[in-house]
């Protein structure tokens, strides 16, 4: 049997106490498409980092084409021709596919661009690979599945014997992953062996011959895709723990808290961002949105809070309608709101956990007097606050941002809940939090939809929806395609919906 | 006779519009170099503050203005370094390191100055005297206005179009702009983003320096403090107002040298305006420019932005 | 910007190193500056040490010398107050030099009205006239950084300029003293005596604007750090998307900071006048308002920071005047050194050492992506 086209042995890395990559062994055959299967955080994107040149293992070694080599930066592996497709394009922008090509590229009519030969050789790859792209145009007019090609064409014209695809569909849409699967396909024809990082089952069982399974920054093992189905795959991701797919108790009161009726949302030049959005929440009811990331969620939750105004349409909060929501505004309706981004958006980092807590607070009885922040009040609200929810934090002035990633959410979460008393909007609330801190956040929610409050869950996690939502709206493109309830029983119909099709498509 | 008048006074106005806009050129032209490789540098008033003297000290010891335009580069350079030390190795704050150079360069070279001169009076150096280009110069009005200058004038002429041809033409100067766009892009396609931001900040105060220079050797033949007065800044706003294209850029520098050349000849009319307004027309042009056309979206996507990612 | 730790310390004992630190920061920086001066001054064939032996005499030889560095202080401590407001609102402004300008001119053009007025009423009309000069100078900046998000910086140095300029008109043309006499000078008549600022340490030249300093560093300490407004506008200058957030008004806060921030300025100008000056003259500030960007810088854009900042180099300043006397060193060293802290500073570097050290003992958790 012939060496292996790479090795990788023993590959360790550490970031500070985090092991990303615990003694992993990983290789591919010449020819084949070998998917790194993993939930966020396995240590999927950091050991391909390091295939890649741009991390340097702890300890390890890499043998590429049966020789042992050693990776400085990505000059090296491009030299060896091994491509990486990162899952955040690695394009500029502003510059034309032709020039994302040509950049870095040694040039035979140095020290000019040679613009026609490579005019001339990305024709050749458009016929041999079905590549077709616009050179002249710039990247950003283009949309992502033409953008992921630019990449994939940059790759291929440096040489690529192993091209790495880090989480490409995530960004996809179905009929754009579709294309993309029959790019890769021919790939493999003309001899390309490929590497697809994904943490989507369907996905992998579909495009790749072996599977190798990471956790926790381990590797659990590589099965052959034709002995691998998803029980296995999913037991082999996160292990025998699945005890968070278990489901809250549902149901929910008649009276609505919020409506939105045909919300649009336009941004000069860019478009529709949402499209006549029409829903109705209710009193104690999770309301979850399902969708690919970048479908419009982000911005309808922060329409919803009065971040940004809505173009077209008309909101109601328990049949008011609302006038120029402004976050003030909303605050003073009962609303709450946990934004995706905690880091930035959450939190002031540099404040500590108390003053974080009355971030909204500032101008309010009792945490204002005269202008003067009460420091005596808000530090006793934050000794309730961090017992109530649990809040690890050594002191109530401790700077936030010495925090953990789960107890910075409880932070947030705690701040919005005291708030939030008719309406809670909770964007991806658990996203990149461990076991333990999401169960916890999960339950805060839950409670406080026992206490009557509507909240309208975002999320990109299927599972999570359907554990916590009475109903789930799906949105595709800025539209809501349709409304179903919070049922595994609808786990396809939300899947088809995610990819575009409309309810009444899917109910036929 | 009036007409006559009028020409004359309007091909001495351009020719001396020309001459004043070649050190904000100089200077601008080092300004596009950083700025495309993603630093925003506000220390270039002090990088040609450091030309001036460098370029009177060059002179000085050589005995000759070529002399002097190498250690107007040398000083300018030497500062780059120096920022760039600051801001990439040690990742401090761009503008603020910025603000910190210009200080520095005044500092320094009136402390130097100083030191050399208790009167505060510089010797006399050799300068760049004006060459009239043959069969060009004698081109009427034309002629006048841009062929009867200082090489240092020519040499920004040549510049345009060099500069053009290797920012926007060549492997490097497109590398040079992946770096200010999206310099992790840059990194993984290979480019050493951290040495071509270090060569673009070395190379941006040569060309500040030699804008010094020329205000030091191209237009007296001494040193004297505040001789660059805000040009930095104004150079700065050339950046901005020509879109970071070497010939728009210079056409923005055109206008402001003009702007100044105005208001020194207006000086002499005994116009009704009180010439402190006219002293302070350039600036206000500057202002009024920058405000208008900043933010028309085509900065460098990743300008001020320190990399690594801190 | 780079902000360094603020000084919303956790602990009672984490709140007095942080105090400490506070005090020692600027301390380190300045030494090192002077350590890197000394090397200049040695390139220039001068004993370092003789020189520096005679800037410590200059300073603190008498009364009258330390009267004269609290003088100098005063200035730089009433602009750095208003330039750290602004930067730990993440607003870098530069323009503190027309703003200076701008106050002092409309506060002198109060000052020198025979009004008959007392002299409180005077001096404090002149101040606000200051703030205003000086604000409305900080408004129009602010404005477009808010509102259009126009870089700050080139548009306050233009404005520097052009505030000179402006300044320089009204100093020879319509404010100019007995603009008939032969060789006039640039300049203002003298101030009223009803607003001057009253001595306070006979016979040094201390006035009254020092306290007033001290006591604009307590109200600047109140609102920045126990005012909603100082915690609002300190959000906005770290997260401003969490300002946003969080349902404050950035663009409001920004406009209204920037305002305060060249109204302290316009009320340096004015002290400036009325306290030591006692006349506006054409081209009157040695570059107060740069001076001061290193004081705030130095002063970690805390009050106390800042008072002891601008007290360090008033004392520098007051030095190299007798160092430059007494053994030919360019007083513009002070220059060269200002500039090496803002250095220092925008580095980090003392933070920076400390950091590989703390990690010893505070393994900090980094994730992967």
């Amino acid at each position: 049997m012939p060496a292996p086209l790479l090795e990788m042995r023993q590959i360790v890395k550490s970031f500070g106490s985090l092991r990303a990559n615990d003694r992993i062994d990983f290789e591919v055959r010449a020819g084949e498409t070998h998917a790194l299967l993993g939930e966020n955080g396995a240590g999927k994107t950091t050991l391909m980092n390091i295939l890649y040149g741009l991390y340097q293992p702890d300890s390890g070694e890499i043998y590429w084409k049966g020789e042992k080599i050693t990776l400085h930066s990505p000059r090296d592996a491009i030299r060896h021709r091994i491509g990486m497709i990162h899952q955040h394009l690695m394009l500029v922008p502003n510059l034309t596919v032709l020039e994302n090509v040509l950049v870095g590229l040694r040039s035979p009519k140095a020290p000019l661009l040679p613009v026609r030969e490579t005019l001339s050789r990305l024709e050749d790859f458009a016929v041999q690979y079905g590549l077709s792209v616009d050179p002249a145009r710039k990247v950003k007019e283009l949309p992502l599945g033409l953008q992921q090609r630019v990449e994939i064409l940059k790759a291929l014209f440096r040489g690529a014997d192993l091209l790495i695809l880090d989480e490409p569909t995530a960004v996809l849409s179905p009929l754009e992953v579709e294309e993309l699967f029959a790019v890769l396909k021919n790939l493999v024809s003309k001899g390309v062996s490929i590497i697809f990082i994904s943490h989507k089952l369907d996905e992998v069982l579909r495009i790749s011959d072996r599977i190798t399974v990471l956790r926790q920054g381990k590797r659990i093992g590589t099965l052959e895709a034709g002995h691998a189905t998803r029980e296995i795959l999913t037991e082999m991701m996160v292990g025998r723990s699945i005890a968070l797919d278990r489901s809250f108790p549902k149901g929910a009161a008649a009276q609505p808290i919020l409506e939105l009726k045909n919300v649009s949302l336009i941004r000069p030049k860019v478009g529709r961002i949402l499209k006549n959005i029409s829903l109705t929440l209710h009193r104690g009811e999770i309301l979850g949105v399902a969708g690919i990331d970048g479908n419009g969620q982000e911005e309808l939750a922060d329409v919803v809070c009065g971040l940004i105004p809505y173009s077209e349409g008309q909101m109601l909060i328990e049949g008011c309608p609302v006038l120029n929501p402004t976050p003030q505004k909303m605050k003073a309706a009962g609303l709450g709101y946990v934004p995706a981004d905690r880091q930035r958006v959450g939190l002031v980092r540099n404040f500590s956990v108390a003053h974080n807590l009355v971030l909204k607070s500032l101008d309010d009885p009792p945490f204002n007097a005269y202008g003067f922040v009460q420091e005596k009040v808000v530090r006793l609200n934050a000794q309730q606050m961090i017992a109530e929810f649990d809040i690890r934090a050594t002191d109530p002035l401790q700077p936030v941002e010495q925090l953990s990633g789960g107890n910075q959410q409880k932070v947030i979460l705690g701040r919005e809940l005291k708030l939030a008393t008719r309406l809670l909007v909770a964007v991806h609330p658990t996203r990149g939090l461990d076991v333990g801190a999401t169960e916890s956040v999960r339950r805060f929610l839950y409670s406080q939809k026992e206490r009557g409050v509507g909240i309208l869950l975002i999320s990109a996690d299927l599972d999570e929806l359907l554990a916590m939502s009475d109903r789930i709206a799906v949105m595709f493109r800025g539209e809501i395609l349709g409304i179903v309830p919070g049922e595994r029983a609808f786990l396809p119909a939300i899947s088809r919906m995610m990819l575009g099709e409309h309810l009444e498509a899917v109910v036929q | 006779m009036e007409e006559f008048l009028w020409v004359s006074f309007l091909v001495s106005l351009l020719a001396a519009g020309v001459r004043l806009a070649t050190p904000l050129f100089f200077a601008a032209l080092g300004g596009i170099t950083n700025e495309l490789s993603g630093v925003l540098n506000i220390g270039l008033e002090g990088m040609m503050v450091a030309g001036t003297f460098g370029a009177y000290i060059g002179a000085l010891l050589s005995g000759s203005e070529w002399g002097g335009a190498l250690g107007g580069m040398l000083a300018g350079g030497l500062l780059g370094l120096l920022f760039a030390f600051l801001s990439i190795t040690l990742g401090g704050d761009q503008v603020v390191l910025g603000t910190g150079l210009n200080i520095f360069a005044l500092g320094l070279t009136s402390f130097f100055f100083r030191s050399m001169y208790k009167a505060g009076i510089s010797q006399f150096v050799p300068s760049f005297q004006a060459w009239n280009v043959p069969l060009l110069s004698d081109i009427p009005i034309i002629g006048q206005i841009f062929f009867r200058q200082v090489p240092l004038v020519y040499m920004a002429y040549m510049l345009i179009p060099t500069a053009t041809l290797i920012l926007y033409k060549t492997t490097w100067g497109l590398e040079l702009r992946c770096c200010g766009e999206h310099p992790r892009a840059a990194e993984t396609v290979g480019i050493d983003v951290i040495k071509m931001r270090y060569f673009a900040l070395v190379l941006s105060g040569m060309l500040a320096g030699l804008g010094g220079t020329f205000l030091s050797l191209g237009q007296i033949s001494a040193f004297t403090e505040g001789l660059v007065s805000g040009r930095g800044f104004i150079a700065l706003a050339a950046v901005i107002f020509g879109r970071w294209r070497p010939p728009n850029v210079a056409l923005a520098c055109l206008l402001f040298g003009v702007a100044d050349a105005l208001q020194l000849r207006l000086q002499g009319f005994g116009l009704p305006i009180r010439y402190e307004f006219l002293l302070m027309f350039p600036y206000l042009l500057t202002l009024i420019t920058f405000i208008l056309f900043v933010n028309r979206g085509d900065a460098p996507a990743a300008l001020g932005k320190p990399y690594p990612e801190r | 910007m780079r902000t360094l730790p603020s000084l919303l310390a956790n602990t009672a004992a984490e709140r007095l190193s942080h105090s400490i630190r506070a005090l020692l920061q600027p301390l380190g920086a300045v030494l090192a500056a002077l350590v890197v001066g000394a090397a200049l001054i040695a390139l220039t064939g001068v004993d370092p040490f003789f020189a520096y032996q005679k800037m410590w005499e200059g300073i603190a030889k008498s009364n009258y010398q330390i009267g004269l560095v609290l003088v100098k202080a005063t200035p730089l401590l009433i602009i750095g107050l208003g330039l750290g407001l602004a930067f730990n609102s993440g607003v870098f402004n530069i323009g503190a030099e027309g703003q200076l300008y701008m106050g002092a001119l409309i506060g002198t053009a109060i000052a020198i009205q025979a009004w008959g007025l007392p002299a409180w009423l005077h001096i404090l009309l002149s101040l606000v006239g200051g703030f205003v000069g000086g604000g409305l100078w900080g408004l129009l900046p602010g404005y477009l950084k808010a509102r259009h998000n126009i870089n700050e910086v080139i548009t306050t140095i233009l404005l520097n300029y052009i505030a000179i300029y402006i300044v320089s008109y009204f100093t020879h043309g319509p404010l100019r003293d007995n603009p008939f006499a032969e060789a006039a000078l640039p300049q203002t008549p003298e101030v009223q005596p009803s607003s001057q600022l009253p001595l306070i340490w006979p016979p040094t030249r201390l006035h009254a604007g020092f306290p007033l300093g001290i006591l604009l560093a307590a109200i600047l300490y109140i609102v920045t750090y126990r005012m909603a407004f100082g915690y609002k506008a300190r959000a906005v200058g770290s997260s401003p998307a969490a300002a946003h957030y969080a349902g404050m008004n950035p663009t409001q806060i920004m406009v209204i900071v920037m305002v305060v921030s060249g109204g302290l300025a316009g009320i340096a100008g004015t002290v400036e006048i009325l306290g030591v000056q006692h006349r506006l003259r054409d081209m009157f500030s040695p570059g107060l308002g740069y001076s001061a960007i290193a004081i705030a810088l130095m002063g970690n854009n805390h009050p106390l920071g800042i008072l002891l900042a601008s007290v360090v180099f008033g004392a520098l300043q007051v030095g190299a005047n007798n160092m430059q006397a007494l053994a030919g060193v360019p007083v513009t060293i002070v220059d060269v050194i200002q500039a090496m802290v803002i250095f220092f500073v925008a580095v980090g570097a003392i933070i920076r050492w400390r950091a590989p050290l703390m990690a010893l003992f505070k393994p900090k958790r980094v994730t992967s992506d």
